[in-house]
């Protein structure tokens, strides 16, 4: 067989030393690498269009639809879902949710609602990561007997059960608060960040005996320098996935004081005193429990899903 | 052993202080007081008044005498109801204490066989099933679920059959307890059948689980005197924060089911700005989680030999 080929037909090319030691693909970082594992989880994927989606509606929906949050039509009290609205001026328009006992539409409401239980929750979690990194930087950083008094106050804090503390910083706070916004919010901060101070803290323990750092104090960075540069972003991606599974807890709380009456005032609403509002009519009228229910439920349970599918696409055990 | 229970012992005292003084400073740094009403007040019964409850006093000795009060079971006297606080808790605490029991014992029961289930039958729908009711639990409000059960099993159910399958209001018949029972443990049940399905998996690779096979032993003794066994330490260290979810969760369960346990009355004093019975009703909650946390920590302290060891050097 060989024999039949001629050489000539062959040509020496040499190597090509260049292409030998060029990279075949280009090199993945750490950042693509865990958005590439983030979208081929179905699960998390999906949750995070589920967000969106709920984002969209809450800041949307307000500003284009016919009716106002706290319009009343006496004429149609706790219509059902997707009654046409007999007023004169709005004859034909849907109340896609129907309305509450007072005659209010109750689809401009629970997205006015969500607008402010979301609003709550992203700045008690945004508040809770400022001061949950400082402080657990500093402690972890600083060891010795600095760490050790301030996380002993981390832990009578935690020993404490949170609600009791919550609801009574909102009896206080709250007497001076109109909306009933500002004081659930500094109530569920004041005690809600020492999750976040721990993990921050833990993480800092353990990083800054590394090599890398060691060779950065070598080199003669500062404190400064070496806590924004290097501790910090090596913390980045356990730290987003605590603030994503922070977000429901704040929703739960926020629901669930709202639902025992100590939430958000009137006229405000929110996803929690819909909830409370629904669950005295429910047994008339339950799609008026079920419309905020759900929406508590899904924003939670995506939240949560999400969650759990960044802390996968992270984890560099799991890195291929 | 012994630096271990000092320790905790330490920490509870210096928790239940904290609380103590939280609470304190709260109710005074609310306006008003307790006798500012509709009616005016005359100066001079205005000061007798003072005199008995102490406010004349400076805000030290006040202190000292909250502390005292608190140390005798004594939580203050209800504005609303005009009754002593720890007289409403004793009457109405023993149906929360019966419902939050059975919550708990269930979800613990429920959520570690739950879990063992998931990971023994690791990647098969029982794992989907218990990892779907894992978060499902974990994202549901109880009172959603309290509502839900109560729609769907209590009315529809009892419209739909005119049997009365589950009462949905009250606290008496056994069929009563059943649906406030699970509402409440839901989440938590949740929350124990997740931790016990990810500690079983890390036990069930270790060495000695191999080896334990490798004896011939049969699996349900690998798996109940190997493996459970030590998966089951998480599990207890969550049991105080379990307690407490249970606890304060039982706040919007008795209210959907109508039980009167001191939930209800807590949500009442909220509603009617009853500020005493607020800081008296969460003092004595906090109290009694903190001396839970307390009692399982000992408890692992016993369970954990590790803990055990660290004390016998």
């Amino acid at each position: 067989m060989m024999d039949n080929i001629e050489r000539n037909k062959f040509k020496w090319v040499g190597p090509d030393i260049e292409s030998g030691e060029a990279m075949a693909r280009k090199s993945v970082t750490f950042g693509r690498d865990a958005m590439r594992r983030l979208f081929k989880n179905k699960a998390a994927g999906v949750c995070l269009v589920i967000i969106v989606l709920l984002l969209l509606l809450t800041i949307l929906v307000p500003f284009f639809s016919p009716f106002t949050m706290n319009e009343q039509h006496l004429t149609h009290t706790n219509a059902p879902m997707g009654f046409v609205c007999t007023n004169e001026e709005q004859a034909g328009v849907v109340h896609l949710f129907g309305t509450d006992a007072l005659g209010r539409d109750i689809f401009v409401r629970t997205w006015e609602g969500g607008r402010i239980s979301l609003m709550i929750a992203f700045v008690a979690v945004f508040i809770n990561f400022l001061v949950g990194v400082i402080y657990g930087g500093i402690s972890g950083y600083m060891g010795g007997l600095v760490d050790n008094i301030m996380m002993r106050i981390v832990e009578v804090i935690n020993g404490i059960p949170y609600l009791m503390v919550v609801i009574l910083l909102k009896m206080v706070v709250g007497s001076s608060d109109p909306t009933g916004i500002v004081s659930l919010i500094v109530a569920y901060s004041a005690v809600g960040w020492t999750g976040m101070a721990r993990l921050v803290r833990g993480q800092v323990v353990a990083l800054k005996e590394q090599e890398f750092v060691i060779a950065a104090k070598a080199l003669g960075a500062g404190s400064s320098r070496i806590i924004a540069r290097h501790l910090l972003p090596n913390s980045l991606s356990i730290i987003i996935v605590e603030i994503t599974l922070a977000i429901p807890s704040a929703i739960f709380t926020e629901a669930f004081l709202s639902f025992i009456g100590m939430g958000v005032t009137i006229p405000y609403c929110s996803w929690g005193s819909l909830a409370n509002d629904g669950v005295t009519v429910f047994q008339l009228y339950p799609s008026q429990l079920w419309i905020p229910a759900i929406c508590i439920s899904l924003t939670m349970l995506s939240f949560n899903l999400f969650g759990d599918g960044l802390r996968d696409a992270f984890d560099p055990r799991l890195r291929r | 052993m012994l630096k271990y229970i000092l320790k905790r012992v330490g920490y509870t005292v210096v928790t239940l202080f904290a609380l103590l003084t939280l609470t304190f400073f709260i109710m005074h740094a609310l306006p008003g007081d307790a006798f500012t009403g509709q009616k005016a007040i005359p100066p001079e019964v205005m000061a007798n008044l003072e005199a008995k409850y102490g406010l004349d006093k400076p805000i030290g000795e006040q202190f000292v005498m909250y502390v005292g009060n608190f140390l005798r079971g004594d939580f203050g006297v209800s504005i609303k109801y005009n009754r002593p606080i720890s007289t409403i808790i004793s009457e109405s605490f023993v149906y929360s204490l019966d419902l939050g029991v059975r919550a708990l014992l269930f979800a613990v029961i429920a959520g570690v066989l739950l879990g063992i289930l998931a990971s023994v039958k690791r990647g098969t729908g029982w794992d989907t099933a218990a990892m779907l009711i894992a978060i499902i639990g974990v994202s549901v409000p109880s009172f959603i679920v309290g509502s839900v059960l109560q729609y769907f099993l209590g009315l529809q159910l009892f419209q739909a059959t005119g049997i009365k399958f589950f009462a949905v209001t009250g606290w008496d018949a056994f069929n009563s307890k059943i649906l406030p029972a699970f509402a409440l443990s839901f989440g938590s049940l949740a929350t124990i059948s997740r931790l016990m399905r990810t500690s079983m998996l890390d036990v069930l690779g270790q060495d000695y689980i191999k080896t334990a096979k490798a004896k011939g032993l049969s699996n349900r003794k690998v798996i109940w005197k190997h493996a459970v066994r030590n998966a089951i330490m998480p599990v207890v260290t969550v049991l105080g924060p379990i307690a407490a979810a249970v606890l304060t969760g039982a706040f919007v369960v008795e209210r959907i089911f109508s039980i009167p346990g001191l939930g209800k009355f807590f949500v009442q004093s909220v509603r009617e700005n009853d500020y005493t019975m607020i800081a008296g009703t969460t003092m004595f909650y906090g109290t009694f989680l903190i001396l839970a946390n307390f009692v399982v920590d000992l408890a692992y302290g016993f369970i954990d030999p590790r803990v055990k060891l660290e004390g016998g050097k």
